[in-house]
């Protein structure tokens, strides 16, 4: 059967889905009103993270907290509250841990200047790497 | 000693061999090509020393890795002449500087230690600029 023949089935098909749910056999797909889609979601429950004995370990709940919260404010800032002190105590070792009273919001301060200068570290070993001709000097 | 070089050249090659590169300056030699790791670690050498002298058996190690990683290597012999070794990569991104260390243990760089780490990327770049690649760290032009 040539393409021509098979238009009329075609288009008698597609008509047959687009046409609206007028029948009750669709009914059977309606997502049923207590499902919970409806409902807004539970807020992330970082502010009742358990207390953790070390830097680096964080348990699965804090991991699930940070998360939530990545999530909710796109990086994971907060999660850095969920980190308890060292140890040893010394809070202040690798990765600087969260203390209690500290602020500890990110200093966005010359952060486009570190990253402005990894490109010009980068585009340097580029040039040579290509070994870009030298320019003659310039005349005084 | 010209002759005793250009009689061992003819022993080696058979044939008569000019010596006029020799004539020639180191200078003038056309720049070594150097593959991106020997530039690295060109870089890391002058980047270990930006934060004072190095203890003696300690090797120190610090460098751009790609424009948003940087790294910082040390390795030492504890008292058992074991050799141990620490190893940061700072991952820099508009939302700030990560500095991730083995173990899982991560935290976002701040305060003096974000300003420190900003002026050792700035020192590197200007001393690697001018020590590694020849040029002038504000202009980019090259040092002649």
């Amino acid at each position: 059967m040539r393409l021509r023949d098979k238009l009329p089935q075609m288009l008698e098909s597609y008509l047959e889905y687009s046409m609206p749910p007028s029948t009750t056999s669709h009914d059977t797909f309606k997502i049923p009103e207590q499902s919970g889609f409806d409902e807004p979601a539970p807020e992330p429950e970082v502010d009742g993270s358990p207390e953790f004995s070390s830097l680096g370990q964080l348990t699965r709940e804090a991991l699930d907290a940070a998360r939530r919260t990545e999530r909710r404010t796109g990086i994971g800032e907060r999660a850095l509250h969920l980190v308890g002190p060292d140890e040893d105590g010394v809070g202040r070792g690798p990765g600087h841990p969260a203390k209690e009273g500290v602020d500890h919001t990110p200093d966005y301060t010359g952060i486009p200047n570190i990253l402005g200068t990894g490109y010009r570290v980068i585009e340097l070993r580029a040039k040579r790497l290509l070994n870009e001709p030298q320019k003659p000097p310039q005349a005084a | 000693m010209r002759d005793v070089l250009k009689t061992a050249l003819i022993l080696l090659t058979g044939e008569e061999t000019s010596l006029d590169f020799l004539n020639s300056s180191p200078k003038q030699r056309p720049l070594k090509p150097l593959t991106e790791r020997e530039l690295l670690t060109l870089e890391s050498e002058i980047g270990g020393k930006l934060f004072g002298p190095v203890p003696t058996g300690h090797r120190r190690e610090f460098f751009c890795l790609d424009a948003k990683t940087w790294i910082w290597y040390e390795e030492w012999r504890d008292e058992s002449k074991k050799l141990q070794s620490n190893t940061i990569r700072y991952e820099v991104s508009p939302q700030g500087v990560l500095k991730v260390q083995e173990g899982g243990r991560y935290a976002y760089l701040d305060g003096e230690e974000l300003s420190n780490f900003g002026l050792s990327v700035s020192l590197y770049y200007e001393q690697v600029a001018r020590h590694v690649y020849h040029r002038d760290s504000v202009t980019g032009d090259k040092l002649l």
